[in-house]
């Protein structure tokens, strides 16, 4: 029985490429080095690919044109990775058309309504107007028809609040999500009596296969560093990020003030870095902020491992997982994120309220706290969850329960 | 030193809370040396003056159409009138201010592009914590403006951030401030005058009241302007209460100030009659200082709001007893153990109210007097003195931070 992992590998820029990799490495420490040879890969790769470096060595990529009956037999489960960006839309389509055998789907964005449309419109992947109309009949019934009709005019805020999950929840045996709060959006956001795979909440595979690099020696010198890591969006409430560091620049004496900065690490569009260095320059904070653009992972984990707090907010959300959380969750940055969806089940230094005002005040306390640490040398406090949701098993432990029963 | 002190009402006439602090305070400019200038960006009304930026009936209508943002649209209408835009610059231009003194965070906006000449000066003379003073009057009201409220936050917080002092009303309001990110902050608490005439200049006024109250029924005063949250703390916890069976039935209740006009809504809407309650409307000194002498007790009942309250402590000068809400005493908490004063909480207010002892008019004075030299520092003689010798006030007043 082999597994074939449906996924966009590295060295794609998107964070289900990275948890591929985790996953890999997270297998093989499980379940063993020769699981590899029961491990198929798959992307829309071509033949020059290099394949994907696990901790048992390069595991070949098949190119997704290949994929379909010929390539799986009887006894084979697939494992489909699904995520809301453009990257997954080949996914997407391979999911509509059917695998010949069973799959079970990581759900890594609920909220997917959206890149279905897009890709449905365009005629991309296969994809056509039964599968937007697939996307929603399951949770809204009749209603989906209006809501088509109608989404363009929703504000953007609602828009992330649609799930359009029924490609995945018909055509899976399971599902995976990574919240307790994925899971209950998913059994209750429903019409009654519609069909839906059993669903298990498993933790992010370990970044750093378990085993995060040590962390250098801090310059002396160095300053005291906030960041925002990863794609550079507007639900990541960075303008309440600069905003907030302005303010408490502001509350800083002068001469202390060089010895501070943010960065935000990661991919940033043209358009919006400009509108966010002309937001820094406007809160007298542009000389203190850093745009690094997209950067590879060591430099990413070289950055991560600068940072004396990293602020992973998020509203409003996918209701996605974060990699960046998980990475700085292992590697022991103390991170802030929103007290929301399912963020409130990951352990953090600081869940903050989502309501705006509230949520300004709240991050500059948090800095400012961080920052009184920081300068007395001091730790940061232990993180804590604020859910009291028991905390999910591993993802081998999960996938293992679906191979027994789908067996 | 030229100072544009901004609000959104005018002070030829000061009646209210509001225009009295602006006014003390327009009054520790001028003895700081500061030639001050107000401006004044307000709705349609009858004391405006020919210098005054006031909107027409039309946008009147407009801003007032939505009362959760009025103040919200007050800037907007300007900003949209290109009449009224070009009066405010030339105003701006003309008063050329060293320092932009800015009572209402709302008006913001209006002048914060003057602001970016980074050699102007900008004082921020809160009243409220004004974001957090109307979600909670939103609150109290059952409804919610999250859009409003955001937006006041927004302006609030680039007001604090472009601010080189922020003036608090109370230590609650100076934590707002720094948790919004101000760090020049300074205590201004508000003052008040005693309410009582030293002289018989309210002769006529306390014949007049005499009559129509009496004498073997304890009376009460309350004064306040035309503004949800005082009317909404005094129904529920007086007004409602002395309704027939309620546990100040058969107390006597004089109303002072604009807020009559929510109690004449109130009654109409619920069609009550209340003859012990008598609404006296906008009073002159006279007839305040003649209410005042005549009250036994004077009540403070707000459960909701944010600052400090004018009317409080114009109560603790006063020679009455003085029974308001842990709101009412905000930045006088030091004085709620004083002689003849009571802090109670709302859900006890009326019954602590009905079991005082009211019927003995010379101890309540002597409670008065006593108290006296523990309410000196409520004076505004004495908070302007005190305020005028801040150094962080004075610094900006003469070119500094």
């Amino acid at each position: 029985m082999r597994l074939h992992l449906i996924s966009p590998v590295p060295p794609a820029p998107t964070g289900t490429a990275d948890y591929l990799r985790q996953l890999v490495d997270e297998l093989i420490a499980a379940r063993g080095p020769e699981v590899v040879s029961r491990l198929v890969l798959w992307d829309e790769v071509g033949p020059d690919h290099p394949g994907l470096m696990t901790r048992a060595g390069l595991l070949p990529v098949q190119p997704a044109s290949r994929l379909g009956a010929g390539a799986m037999a009887a006894g084979d489960l697939a494992v489909v990775f699904l995520a809301a960006n453009t990257f997954h839309g080949w996914i997407w389509g391979a999911l509509a058309r059917g695998l010949p055998v069973p799959v079970v789907a990581v759900i890594h964005d609920l909220s997917t309504y959206p890149l279905i449309r897009s890709l449905a419109r365009k005629r991309l992947h296969g994809l056509g107007p039964a599968d937007e109309r697939a996307a929603l009949m399951d949770e809204h019934g009749a209603g989906a028809a209006r809501l088509i009709a109608d989404f363009d005019a929703l504000p953007e805020t609602a828009r992330y609040f649609i799930l359009g999950l029924g490609l995945a929840t018909r055509q899976a045996s399971g599902l995976i999500v990574h919240s307790h709060y994925a899971k209950l959006r998913l059994e209750t956001e429903r019409i009654a009596g519609k069909r839906l795979p059993p669903v298990r909440v498993a933790r992010h595979p370990a970044p750093f296969d378990a085993m995060p690099p040590p962390a250098p020696d801090r310059d002396a010198g160095a300053p005291f560093t906030v960041g925002s890591i990863g794609f550079f969006n507007p639900t990541k409430r960075n303008d309440v990020l600069i905003d907030a560091f302005a303010a408490f620049l502001r509350g800083l004496p002068a001469a202390e003030r060089s010895m501070a900065r943010l960065v935000f690490v990661g991919a940033i569009d043209e358009g919006q870095r400009g509108a966010a260095m002309a937001h820094a320059a406007a809160a007298g904070i542009g000389d203190r902020v850093t745009f690094t653009g997209y950067v590879d992972e060591d430099a990413l984990t070289a950055w991560q491992q600068r940072l004396d707090l990293q602020v992973n907010l998020r509203f409003p959300s996918c209701g996605e997982t974060s990699g960046t959380l998980a990475r700085a969750q292992a590697l022991g940055i103390p991170v802030v994120v929103s007290d929301f969806a399912a963020f409130r089940e990951e352990a953090a230094l600081a869940h903050l309220p989502v309501d705006p005002p509230e949520e300004f005040e709240a991050l500059l306390a948090v800095i400012r706290a961080r920052h009184a640490d920081w300068r007395e040398g001091r730790p940061a406090p232990a993180p804590r969850r604020a859910s009291t949701v028991t905390e999910p098993e591993s993802f081998d432990a999960v996938l293992a329960a679906f191979e027994r029963d789908l067996r | 030193m030229s100072v544009v002190q901004l609000a959104n009402f005018p002070l030829r006439e000061i009646v209210t809370g509001g225009q009295i602090r602006v006014d003390r305070l327009g009054r520790l400019i001028d003895r700081l040396g500061g030639d001050r200038r107000p401006l004044c960006v307000t709705p349609h009304r009858a004391d405006v003056g020919a210098d005054d930026i006031a909107l027409d009936a039309e946008a009147d209508r407009w801003v007032m159409a939505d009362p959760q943002a009025f103040e919200l649209r007050l800037a907007d209408a300007v900003q949209r009138d290109p009449a009224l835009r070009q009066r405010l610059a030339a105003r701006l231009d003309m008063l050329a201010p060293d320092v932009l003194w800015c009572e209402q965070p709302f008006l913001w906006p209006l002048v914060a592009p003057l602001a970016e000449d980074r050699a102007i000066r900008v004082v921020y003379s809160g009243h409220n914590v004004e974001w957090r003073a109307r979600r909670d009057l939103l609150a109290r009201l059952g409804r919610t403006a999250p859009a409003v409220v955001e937006q006041l936050a927004r302006m609030e917080r680039a007001l604090i951030a472009r601010a080189d002092l922020v003036i608090a009303c109370c230590e609650a309001d100076a934590a707002g401030y720094a948790a919004m990110g101000a760090t020049a902050i300074v205590h201004v608490p508000n003052g008040a005058d005693p309410p009582v005439a030293e002289d018989d200049s309210d002769a006529a006024p306390l014949a007049r009241l005499r009559a129509r109250l009496d004498p073997a029924r304890p009376v009460l005063a309350f004064i306040g302007a035309h503004y949800q949250p005082n009317w909404i703390g005094l129904r529920d916890l007086v007004v409602t209460a002395m309704r027939p069976g309620g546990p100040l039935a058969g107390f006597q209740l004089l109303i002072m100030g604009e807020v009559c006009r929510l109690y004449a809504d109130w009654l109409r809407q619920t069609g009550f009659a209340m003859p012990d309650i008598h609404a006296l409307g906008r009073v002159d000194a006279a007839t305040r200082s003649a209410a005042f002498r005549l009250a036994d007790g004077v009540v403070l009942p707000l459960t909701t709001g944010g600052g400090t309250n004018l009317k409080t402590a114009e109560a603790l000068l006063g020679p009455s007893e003085v029974v308001g809400t842990p709101i009412a005493f905000r930045g006088h908490e030091e004085r709620t153990g004083a002689p003849g004063v009571h802090c109670v909480p709302p859900d006890a207010f009326a019954a602590r109210l009905a079991a005082l002892d009211l019927s003995d008019r010379a101890a309540i004075r002597a409670r008065a007097a006593a108290r006296r030299p523990q309410v000196a520092g409520c004076s505004w003689d004495a908070v302007l003195a005190a305020a005028a010798a801040e150094p962080l006030i004075t610094a900006v007043l003469r070119g500094g931070r």
